[in-house]
């Protein structure tokens, strides 16, 4: 459904070029969730931007293609894009309980996205509003009302239905729980599973959190400055993670089961993307790093039937 | 960790008036918002002691009474003994140099303006101690406690050349450079990436460890609680509604509060989804409290009982729950 093939994404700044995205390659399939994880500053969200061709001013694609559907995004003409915007690809933002229009009722903003790319009546929105708010656990009476009448897990709701307007075939999910308290943020994810069973869209779900993909997700993507260093099925990769960084990762977050043991951590910061190295980029923080690290970059292998990883020495790390 | 207290906490209120419109003024209507309400606890010299729940559930109004930043509405605490809303301006002066905090963002909490020399010694310089220490020696040794060695690597340098996970050692160092007693952390690792949180969270336990601190730890986050902290007080519109040791209560939950609090975290394993959570619909505004127990409308058990609120009643060693079904919920 969508392909991102080798994807790379520059920002201009003061201090050069910064390489945000920098070779990124993956797929999502029909009715499939995946998952993008990365610590901040990744380049998770710009991935997020170049599939809606969003990105902010100073950022360019400097190389890679994006299909979604069979067809290249990054060079469609502005009316084919116009087309796929929000009708076939929609994105639920981050800080989404601040992105509703204030004076606008909930009815107007979501009736204005459905009008932009279709000639209804009002009766056919306002049927079709009812059906969303019903999707996403809201009574349809309070479609008239405006944001600051719903509280913060409602607004999410609003969001999402907003999202599913025109029956998207993918729904981009920036951090959709990030702002939202423990018990509201198990209701939207329960929401997502649940609306993902019953209209079968394809979600890239774009989190730091790696609880949330353990939830949601069938495959994640690890991204690290810019690099995807691990692809592949979740239960496989939490079960058997093979990067240096996806193992640091996974010891580094506190459990609430088994014995409380002392956390594990990754020192140092994440490089410099305005002057990359030739090494591999988890280089410097890395515990098993060796000569070669520092001289090759490493390309993502192949290493079971649904896994790929990018580490010269994932074999040798494997078996210590 | 001994059994005296450090910080006693008495029936402690706050009420926030809601401002309104002309005519209920005139009529002579107010409203609060109750942010924090009749809470009693103790802070145990050398334990840690976190505050979780959800937002504005109260905790961070209450860490914020501690430090004497906000005025009581009632009740007393006391610091070793000492009422901290009866002291004169020159007794909190010298009982602020007994505790300091440590806040979420560090982003915003230190000055941009100044170097981190100066970011550190400013608690040294406010509190006039100038001249009674040597502030060179005292910043260079706190940020060597910190991690951030050696010093003059760091100390001509401005907040903007750090890190998230640097700033936030910089932060603790300007609230060791006193030799505090109790530190008062406000979510101090929930702006930050997971594996630094890791790193700023084993930081600090050294640290207590090392200067025998005690620590008020406010999270929202019940494993970075659990790792934290021995003890957990679970809040919930302005009242403990559970408080124990910490691994017992993530083991044996007594408040269904508690409970699904605790289902409601997302695992980091993908075998365990699909949990179910029994609560339904969000946290109340705090203006409009419940009557009776201020978790019935939500809470799954619930029955007449419950119109009469329940007290912390004792349900295991050093544990404490409000809920009449406590002993059966374990």
């Amino acid at each position: 459904m969508l392909s991102v093939e080798g994807l790379r994404v520059y920002y201009q700044t003061n201090r050069g070029l910064l390489k945000a995205v920098d070779g990124v390659s993956f797929a999502v399939e029909k009715g499939e969730i995946v998952g993008l994880v990365g610590e901040s500053a990744c380049g998770k969200t710009t991935v997020a931007m170049s599939i809606m061709k969003l990105l902010p001013t100073g950022a360019r694609v400097y190389d890679g293609t994006i299909q979604f559907l069979g067809k290249d995004i990054l060079n469609a003409a502005d009316e084919h894009l116009r087309n796929i915007r929000w009708k076939q690809i929609s994105i639920i933002f981050q800080g989404a309980l601040n992105s509703l229009n204030p004076v606008l009722t909930v009815r107007e903003q979501i009736s204005e996205g459905i009008l932009a790319h279709e000639t209804v009546d009002k009766k056919t929105i306002d049927s079709r509003i009812d059906t969303l708010f019903r999707y996403v656990g809201l009574d349809p009476a309070r479609k008239k009302d405006y944001p600051h009448e719903f509280s913060g897990g409602m607004k999410q709701r609003i969001m999402i239905a907003m999202a599913l307007a025109c029956n998207p075939a993918l729904v981009i999910a920036d951090e959709p729980t990030t702002a939202l308290d423990v018990v509201v943020q198990h209701q939207i994810l329960d929401l997502i599973r649940s609306l993902r069973e019953k209209l079968q869209i394809s979600m890239l779900l774009i989190t730091h959190d790696l609880s949330v993909v353990a939830e949601l997700s069938d495959k994640i993507a690890i991204m690290y400055a810019g690099k995807i260093v691990e692809f592949g099925d979740t239960f496989q990769i939490f079960e058997n993670p093979k990067h240096p960084y996806t193992r640091a990762l996974l010891k580094s977050i506190p459990r609430m089961q088994g014995s409380k043991t002392r956390l594990a951590y990754i020192s140092g910061s994440v490089p410099d993307l305005t002057r990359p190295v030739p090494s591999c980029r988890f280089f410097e923080r890395c515990p098993y790093a060796q000569k070669r690290c520092a001289e090759v970059e490493p390309e993502i292998e192949q290493v079971g039937q649904n896994q790929s990883v990018a580490c010269h020495f994932w074999r040798d790390i494997q078996s210590q | 960790m001994t059994n005296e207290t450090l910080v006693e906490v008495k029936n402690i209120k706050k009420l926030f008036p809601v401002r309104r419109g002309l005519f209920a003024r005139s009529r002579g209507e107010h409203r609060f918002v109750h942010a924090v309400e009749d809470i009693s606890v103790d802070i145990r010299k050398g334990e840690v002691l976190s505050l979780v729940g959800e937002s504005g559930c109260g905790k961070t109004t209450l860490a914020r009474l501690i430090l004497r930043l906000l005025n009581r509405t009632d009740g007393t605490i006391l610091f070793e003994g000492q009422d901290l809303f009866a002291a004169s301006g020159g007794e909190m002066r010298k009982l602020r140099l007994q505790m300091q905090a440590v806040f979420q963002d560090p982003y915003a909490s230190l000055d941009p303006k100044k170097t981190i020399s100066q970011v550190v010694s400013e608690p040294l310089v406010v509190n006039h101690l100038k001249k009674t220490v040597n502030v060179h020696e005292r910043v260079r040794e706190s940020l060597t406690a910190v991690g951030l060695s050696p010093p003059e690597l760091y100390l001509s340098k401005f907040p903007y050349e750090l890190s998230g996970g640097q700033r936030q050692r910089v932060a603790i160092a300007r609230a060791l450079v006193i030799n505090p007693r109790l530190i008062v952390a406000d979510e101090p690792v929930s702006m930050l990436d997971v594996s630094i949180r890791a790193e700023i969270l084993t930081l600090m336990l050294d640290l207590k460890q090392k200067y025998n601190l005690t620590y008020l730890f406010i999270t929202h986050d019940l494993a970075v609680a659990r790792y934290i902290s021995d003890r957990m007080a679970v809040m919930y519109l302005g009242k403990i509604v559970e408080i124990g040791p910490a691994e017992e209560i993530c083991a044996n939950p007594a408040h269904p509060y508690t409970k699904a609090l605790l289902s409601a975290l997302p695992s980091a394993d993908p075998k365990a989804r699909h949990k179910d959570v029994q609560i339904k619909g969000e946290v109340p505004n705090a203006i409009d409290i419940p009557t009776g127990c201020r978790f019935r409308p939500r809470c799954p058990y619930a029955f007449e009982k419950c119109t009469v609120e329940p007290e912390l009643l004792q349900v295991g060693t050093d544990h404490y729950a409000a809920c009449y079904l406590a002993e059966e919920m374990r």
